[in-house]
């Protein structure tokens, strides 16, 4: 009940204050209580009823929140999509999670035709449909419990076929208490939300509206809105992936913006760089939090404030990265060996968390869910250890995740995509490093018996088949795939050579850094 | 596609990772549409930035939106 119950509160303590705004509209917590009362009677009548879920796919706007609200005042479950996916992904989205129906909006209904595709009720978000939805009868529904599932994101997965993470209500209380303890989130706040709202860091926006702030919803990132929205509508926080804040520094009009009204800067998503926060913090008037999460985790795990002094780490770990931070309040960590078996201090293993921040499964996976929460800890897959001082330190990923700018890639989702089109013998992907993205996807293909390969081809393929996020940087032709004894590809050796690049044929894309 | 060497369709095959992408998507497309990443129309506008000097407006950033658009903002700032 923690959706419905934050918005219902707010609602009564602080009416007229702004919950809610994009760059169309803005609403007060007392509209968005009306308007989501309306929705969620809106939806009963259309038969949603509890546990249904409800495909929602739209660009940023305010709606989207709304829907997230409503749908769970109807007791249902939202299942925000990203609405650049590509068919086959959005296909096998929807027969996994089987929606009731669906919202999208009218761009996204026409690009993917889903109107004709699904057999379901599909409203089309900001029209008159969905605004008479909005404006109809109010009658409060019956409200979901807390350990009742509020979203279900959808994550890439190492088999190609992207996982269902189930966030119940008491994962986002979880996530609100550790936040706004650790960050002191208020009803003065202002934060700027650039980043997707399908994505699991919307946890964060979220938290923020329950401590009764107002999220501020850009409908994309550029660096130059961020800045103008930041004067605008004087900013007191953000959340950013660093790829983000290097680009808003990048902006022609950063030294001559106002900024002042900033109290902190969230970032997380990826890796953040020494060089990076050491010009973020010289350049932005305000601190920096770096958030270490995980979506199967309920989002963030730990945190640390740029002007918490800086841990020493351990003695024998030379040269290591920036600390992600300290577990939030509720989110217990440890870090594990192969066994499973909590490692000392300072040891390296996987980090593992419990708490009620943490996923309930993934929707209809029983086997993936009893792999990743085996022993009652999530497994996060991120290697790495913890100093005396409780901070953690990551170093590696335990599987072969590519983060591209804060959004996750298993090479398993765009080798099945290559390895189906003709002539394409062998291939496998790997992350390369890069300075604005910090990781993207690279293909390595064998032709078939050596046969001419139609490169832009097979880059079209992923267009036509993958979100554009997931379209590989650059393809390289070669003679065979390496593999070990039992077939496994060495991507080692693969990241080896494109690190050199001394023995790789000429092909398609280029490689920045 | 009226002209696949504009001063536009140049600098987005600049920014590309891949830029044998650009050439096959016509003048008045949407570019996110046409499978250009978000992101690489966020280099495009920080690339223009860094040609003319100047910051980009909101109605500049609209432009950004098709190659046509591109090249009309580029004709602005000539």
């Amino acid at each position: 009940m923690w959706l419905p119950h934050f918005v219902q509160r707010n609602a009564m303590v602080r009416p007229q204050a702004i919950a809610l705004s994009d760059a169309a509209r803005q609403l007060t917590w007392s509209e968005l209580d009306a308007r989501t009362d309306s929705i969620a009677c809106a939806l009963a009548d259309l038969g949603v009823t509890h546990g249904d879920r409800v495909l929602v796919m739209s660009a940023n706007r305010l709606e989207v929140i709304e829907l997230y609200i409503a749908i769970s005042k109807a007791g249902g479950i939202a299942c925000p999509l990203n609405p650049n996916s590509a068919l086959p992904e959005v296909e096998h989205h929807v027969s996994n999670i089987e929606p009731a129906g669906a919202f999208a909006e009218r761009a996204v209904l026409e690009r993917l035709g889903l109107e004709e595709r699904m057999s379901r009720w599909i409203i089309a978000i900001g029209e008159e449909g969905y605004e008479a939805m909005a404006r109809s009868a109010r009658q409060r529904c019956r409200l979901p419990e807390q350990g009742d599932a509020a979203l279900i994101f959808s994550t890439s997965a190492t088999t190609g076929r992207s996982k269902a993470v189930v966030v119940s209500h008491r994962s986002l209380m979880a996530c609100y208490v550790g936040m706004a303890a650790e960050t002191g989130m208020s009803p003065s706040d202002i934060m700027l939300n650039p980043c997707p709202l399908f994505h699991g860091s919307v946890v964060i926006g979220l938290a923020l509206l329950a401590a009764g702030g107002h999220l501020a919803i850009q409908r994309d990132f550029s660096p130059q809105r961020f800045l103008a929205d930041a004067v605008h509508l004087r900013a007191t926080r953000a959340f950013m992936v660093p790829s983000m804040i290097r680009f808003v520094l990048a902006a022609k009009a950063f030294d001559a913006t106002d900024l002042s009204s900033f109290r902190e800067i969230m970032h997380g998503g990826g890796p953040m760089t020494e060089d990076l926060l050491h010009e973020a913090l010289r350049r932005f008037p305000c601190r920096f939090r770096s958030v270490y999460g995980i979506t199967e985790g309920g989002g963030p795990i730990a945190l640390r404030a740029s002007d918490e002094p800086r841990p020493p780490g351990v003695a024998h770990v030379t040269n290591p990265p920036l600390p992600a931070g300290r577990m939030i309040p509720g989110a217990q960590i440890v870090v594990v060996d192969d066994e499973g078996n909590a490692v000392p201090t300072g040891e390296i293993g996987e980090i593992c968390v419990r708490g009620d921040g943490v996923m309930e499964c993934y929707w209809q996976n029983e086997q993936a869910t009893e792999k990743s929460l085996a022993g009652g800890w999530l497994h996060t897959g991120d290697i790495g250890y913890m100093d005396a001082g409780g901070y953690i330190f990551l170093l590696d990923r335990k599987n072969d995740l590519i983060i591209r700018g804060g959004q996750n890639i298993y090479p398993a989702e765009i080798e099945s995509v290559l390895r189906k089109q003709p002539g394409v013998a062998d291939v496998a992907v790997v992350g390369a490093p890069s300075h604005e993205w910090d990781e993207v996807p690279v293909a390595f293909v064998v032709s078939e018996g050596g046969a001419q390969l139609d490169l832009l081809g097979l880059i079209a393929s992923c267009s036509a088949e993958l979100a554009s996020y997931k379209r590989p940087a650059a393809l390289y032709l070669i003679d065979e795939i390496p593999r070990n004894a039992a077939g496994k590809i060495l991507r080692r050796v693969l990241r080896e050579r494109l690190g050199a690049r001394t023995d790789l044929r000429p092909s398609l894309g280029t490689l920045s850094n | 596609m009226r002209d696949t060497l504009s001063p536009g369709r140049q600098l987005l095959m600049e920014v590309l990772d891949v830029p044998e992408v650009a050439a096959t998507i016509p003048a008045d497309a949407d570019l996110i549409l046409s499978g250009i990443n978000s992101g690489d129309l966020i280099r495009l506008g920080l690339t223009i930035e860094e040609r003319t000097q100047l910051p980009l407006t909101d109605d500049d950033l609209t432009d950004l939106q098709t190659v046509d658009g591109i090249d009309r903002l580029l004709a602005r700032r000539a």
